[in-house]
């Protein structure tokens, strides 16, 4: 079976559409919007059926959530691994799943505390002392110090990621582990398992009779902390199930959320 | 003070590209130490519009959002703090009295769009995926972008015409629960990404690897890195431990075995 090849050109497309990856963000599925844009000509080119394109479209619209500077590592490496899907049609897609979602806890960690807890502190830090003084070299050295680092990490995270991705199909390929799916998917779990507590938080701020400042939710928290939160994914997933549409599910919360500030029982 | 047609369009100008920072890989171009010294070349004043951005952008530093929050618009609140505090020849002070109901202005509209227009946008996208329509729905992004970047530059434009005195007026009319909803979904809405995520990779063979990532977090207070670090280590447990079955089944691996030669 023949299939196209990733070059050059389409990493380098790749790159220049995982630019614009924040501007799209929301709550619901955070980055989804911008990953799926930046995977459409990988998409289109290693897919010539369309059904094909719509399974790898729609694994894309899933929630995506990463530091804007190491995102394109993690669309490098789906890239490869989409090209392996593409060669090979019986490579199982929850492994392109796992590995996003592996990629995205550390990547955002790591991505984070470089350009937003350092890199960005020292170029402000720079910057202001020296507007102080009325100095226009201030915001020019502030947008340079922040900037070609972020650009580099950008331009050669598509590359790093896509070779990764490369050696990790490679290895899918020659291991006997027909289970690799399996390993990836318990990484993945991990990853989600943390993030349902990171991002999630639901806070019921109703008091209990009796007790002089306490709070339902600190009666919650003694027992289990990021309960709510476990309970509310886990909701939603059985509502998802029974094919109630998201829409509702968002509505829902909506006005939940505003009833709850209205009447003082949510904060 | 008197404001013409052309600081209008400028202010607009500034505002379309500053706003554009998170489209342009991130950048921080909109922050207020790069739109004040901007601001201050259009209204004369280039040395105060450095010193004010700078002043700004001490006040901003200190307002990172705290988990899912953001926090207050810096886009909206410098642009509109310098060129009033210029135009007015008040002092640094009144710049940062200003910027601060503005940028909270900004950030209720910014929520807006975060909480509900575009989830209802990538719902869009998804049945345009369903439909086929595989470029429209990759398309959605850039209408998302485009959206909120004008919107938060006409809005810009708009505060910068009514004045500040306007802006508490607004954020009075806007229901107080309205604006702390709109948080609180914030900090809920995650979940349905989640769960959308657990309905593809979630079997119950897994479980325990959820349980083991969400304690993590809950009891431990382990950030996600480490998180993640735990994850490396539990699958190369189960790596270990399938290996080991494998090799035991080594009669039945043996055809296998000879394509992993070449």
């Amino acid at each position: 079976m023949t299939f196209n090849k990733l070059e050059k050109k389409d990493l380098n497309n790749l790159f220049l559409r995982t630019i614009p990856m924040e501007a799209s963000f929301n709550y619901e599925r955070m980055m989804s919007l911008a990953f799926s844009y930046s995977m459409y000509n990988i998409i289109e080119k290693l897919y010539p059926n369309k059904e094909d394109q719509i399974e790898a479209a729609k694994r894309h619209l899933e929630f995506f959530n990463c530091t804007s500077a190491t995102s394109p590592i993690v669309a490098g490496t789906i890239a490869a691994l989409e090209e392996k899907k593409a060669s090979d049609p019986t490579f199982d897609t929850n492994t392109i799943n796992s590995v996003k979602i592996s990629l995205m806890g550390p990547l955002s960690g790591v991505g984070d505390s470089i350009f937003w807890g350092s890199l960005k502190v020292i170029a402000t830090g720079i910057g202001i002392a020296l507007t102080v003084k009325g100095n226009i070299l201030g915001p020019i050295l502030f947008l340079l110090l922040y900037n070609i680092p972020n650009l580099l990490v950008r331009y050669f995270g598509t590359f790093w990621g896509y070779k990764l991705g490369t050696s990790l199909s490679e290895n899918i390929d020659h291991s006997v582990v027909s289970n690799i799916t399996f390993i990836m998917n318990v990484l993945g779990t991990v990853v989600i398992g943390g993030m349902v507590a990171t991002m999630i938080s639901i806070n019921i701020s109703v008091g209990i009779g009796g007790f002089e400042g306490e709070t339902i939710q600190s009666f919650i928290d003694s027992f289990m902390p990021a309960f709510l939160p476990l309970v509310a994914t886990f909701l939603i997933r059985y509502l998802l199930k029974k094919k109630v549409k998201v829409s509702y599910i968002l509505l829902s919360i909506l006005v939940i959320s505003v009833l709850g500030a209205m009447f003082g029982f949510l904060a | 003070m008197d404001i013409n047609i052309g600081h209008i369009l400028a202010i607009f100008i500034v505002a379309l590209i500053a706003n554009s920072q998170d489209f342009l890989g991130a950048s921080f171009i909109g922050r207020p130490l790069v739109t004040g010294p901007i601001i201050g070349l259009i209204f004369g004043n280039v040395t105060q519009g450095i010193i004010i951005g700078g002043q700004l952008e001490l006040i901003f530093l200190g307002l990172v959002g705290v988990g899912a929050t953001v926090p207050p618009d810096e886009i909206m609140g410098g642009i509109i703090a310098t060129a009033l505090t210029i135009l007015s020849g008040y002092d640094i002070e009144v710049a940062l009295t200003i910027a601060f109901p503005v940028a909270t202005l900004g950030l209720v509209i910014k929520n807006f769009l975060y909480v509900v227009v575009f989830p209802a946008m990538t719902h869009k996208a998804d049945s345009l995926v369903e439909m086929g329509e595989i470029k429209k729905a990759a398309n959605m992004h850039l209408k998302a972008s485009f959206t909120r970047i004008i919107l938060m530059s006409i809005s810009t434009v708009l505060v910068f015409i009514l004045g500040t005195n306007t802006i508490d007026a607004v954020l009075n009319i806007i229901p107080q629960a309205f604006i702390d909803g709109m948080s609180i979904a914030a900090n809920i809405l995650p979940a349905i990404g989640f769960a959308m995520l657990l309905n593809m990779i979630f079997k119950i063979n897994t479980a325990p690897f959820f349980l083991i990532g969400f304690l993590a977090v809950a009891y431990l207070n382990l950030d996600l890195v480490a998180v993640s670090i735990i994850g490396v280590a539990f699958a190369g447990i189960m790596y270990v431990i399938i290996e080991e079955i494998n090799s035991k089944q080594q009669v039945k691996f043996d055809k296998d075995g000879e394509f992993d030669d070449f």
